[in-house]
């Protein structure tokens, strides 16, 4: 059971990462988050149940600790100074821009509140249901169909005025 | 007739969320306003944007912490989440020329003492040791690239113990990592027959790797991670065989090629 159940959380550890990215907007606190995740998995191995969705499972649980520490903390400072260090990259300018573009397109989903953001994840990137997000996200389905509506309304918008895609480290900072 | 459709609705009907009737529905709406097509156009081209922005996290190597916390005690590893401001290093090890020219310089040191591990061992004797003396893999895990550097192939296996692998040892295929196998040989340890498979790839944080095969009458063992003179090992031990990974590979890369390989030889 052990072996099984820590094979899965293997596998699982690269969509995990690519959740806790999009929840995050960095690497550092994306992979603290799945490590916590991981962590309360073990200890909490015995809730799981066989024969259902181990993915499901885990997603829930990254996104459980992520709105805890949303509630927990003064994640708004906490995000400007991130954003604040993300600008301020001493990455050589334009030097690969069909990468930076997709880091421009990241970083417009960072700019989307959270429940928004998570709902886009969890459906748009990973490919769960609005049923399987719901049961994820613990909020009833019209409730994921609206986040996701105005999630992609919002980065349409964004990515329009080009802060997603074509947009300056001063535009990014001016729309802030 | 429905209404026009709400950007609710249109991103339903990407998603594939809507009932036969509403795809219907929606479908005359968009057949016939074209400020509705250009905009589920735009919603498209935004999820499309966004599924691909992500899809290269998928490909970036697992930092080693987070195989490590699949498999640690709770008890004693607990991190809360304490998110940090961006910025912090969290770069791989890429240093296999190191690694290999140090151990290159350890084989040299060892060389002597591995061939005689090998040459004097009993195969018919049971050691009583807890395990093979694991200073022995990474040395002969040089030994057998020494090998496959200066001759056209390495017997496998040597002729004189040109027997089939038993039929409980079985050659992992690790090509999907891009390890390629060079050369195995049956070796001894533990006083016991045991074997040796190289594999060399291009990928220089990845290998070359050697997977060691041994028979064992010890307990089985959790995988455990470990590091001789810079070259890392991770073994366990599996009903009756131990498993020993030996190579350059990070920790990371050690723990991927673990599953790999267990899964393969139903050491898991």
């Amino acid at each position: 059971m052990n072996d099984i159940f820590s094979e899965q959380l293997v596998a699982s550890l690269p969509r995990l990462r690519r959740f806790a990215r999009g929840l995050t907007g960095t690497v550092a606190q994306a992979d603290d988050l799945v490590q916590s995740a991981c962590e309360r998995a073990l200890t909490r191995r015995h809730q799981y149940q066989e024969g259902t969705r181990f993915d499901s499972w885990m997603f829930r649980i990254v996104q459980t600790i992520w709105i805890d520490h949303l509630r927990s903390r003064d994640v708004r400072k906490e995000e400007a100074e991130i954003e604040d260090d993300k600008f301020g990259t001493d990455e050589p300018q334009r030097r690969a821009e069909a990468r930076l573009a997709l880091e421009e397109v990241r970083r417009a989903a960072t700019r989307l509140p959270p429940e928004q953001r998570a709902a886009l994840m969890l459906v748009t990137v990973d490919g769960f249901s609005y049923k399987e997000a719901a049961e994820i996200a613990q909020v009833p389905v019209g409730t994921i169909m609206s986040r996701l509506a105005r999630a992609r309304v919002a980065l349409t918008a964004i990515l329009e005025q080009g802060g997603g895609l074509r947009g300056s480290t001063d535009d990014a900072t001016a729309q802030r | 007739m429905m209404q026009r459709p709400s950007d609710d609705m249109l991103v339903a009907f990407l998603d594939g969320e809507v009932d036969e009737a509403q795809f219907a529905e929606i479908a005359a709406w968009l057949d016939r306003d074209p400020s509705l097509r250009a905009r589920l156009a735009s919603l498209s081209e935004a999820t499309a944007l966004v599924r691909e922005a992500f899809e290269p996290i998928l490909r970036e190597p697992v930092p080693e912490r987070l195989f490590a916390a699949t498999h640690s005690s709770p008890e004693t590893n607990v991190v809360a989440f304490q998110p940090k401001p961006a910025g912090r290093i969290l770069g791989n090890t890429p240093r296999w020329w190191i690694t290999m020219a140090t151990a290159a310089s350890f084989a040299c040191f060892m060389f002597g003492a591995s061939i005689s591990y090998v040459a004097t061992t009993d195969s018919t004797k049971t050691s009583k040791t807890a395990g093979p003396n694991l200073d022995n893999f990474p040395v002969l895990h040089i030994q057998m690239l020494n090998a496959t550097a200066t001759e056209a192939s390495v017997e496998i296996p040597p002729p004189e113990t040109d027997k089939p692998l038993p039929s409980d040892v079985i050659l992992p295929d690790l090509k999907p990592w891009g390890l390629v196998f060079v050369g195995g040989r049956r070796i001894a340890a533990e006083g016991k027959p045991a074997f040796q498979f190289t594999y060399t790839t291009d990928n220089k944080e990845l290998g070359p790797v050697t997977l060691f095969v041994t028979n064992t009458a010890e307990p089985d063992v959790e995988p455990t991670f470990d590091n001789r003179e810079n070259v890392n090992m991770l073994y366990w031990r599996h009903r009756g065989h131990g498993y020993y990974i030996v190579g350059g590979a990070n920790k990371g890369w050690m723990w991927s090629l673990k599953n790999d390989i267990a899964y393969q030889l139903k050491a898991m």
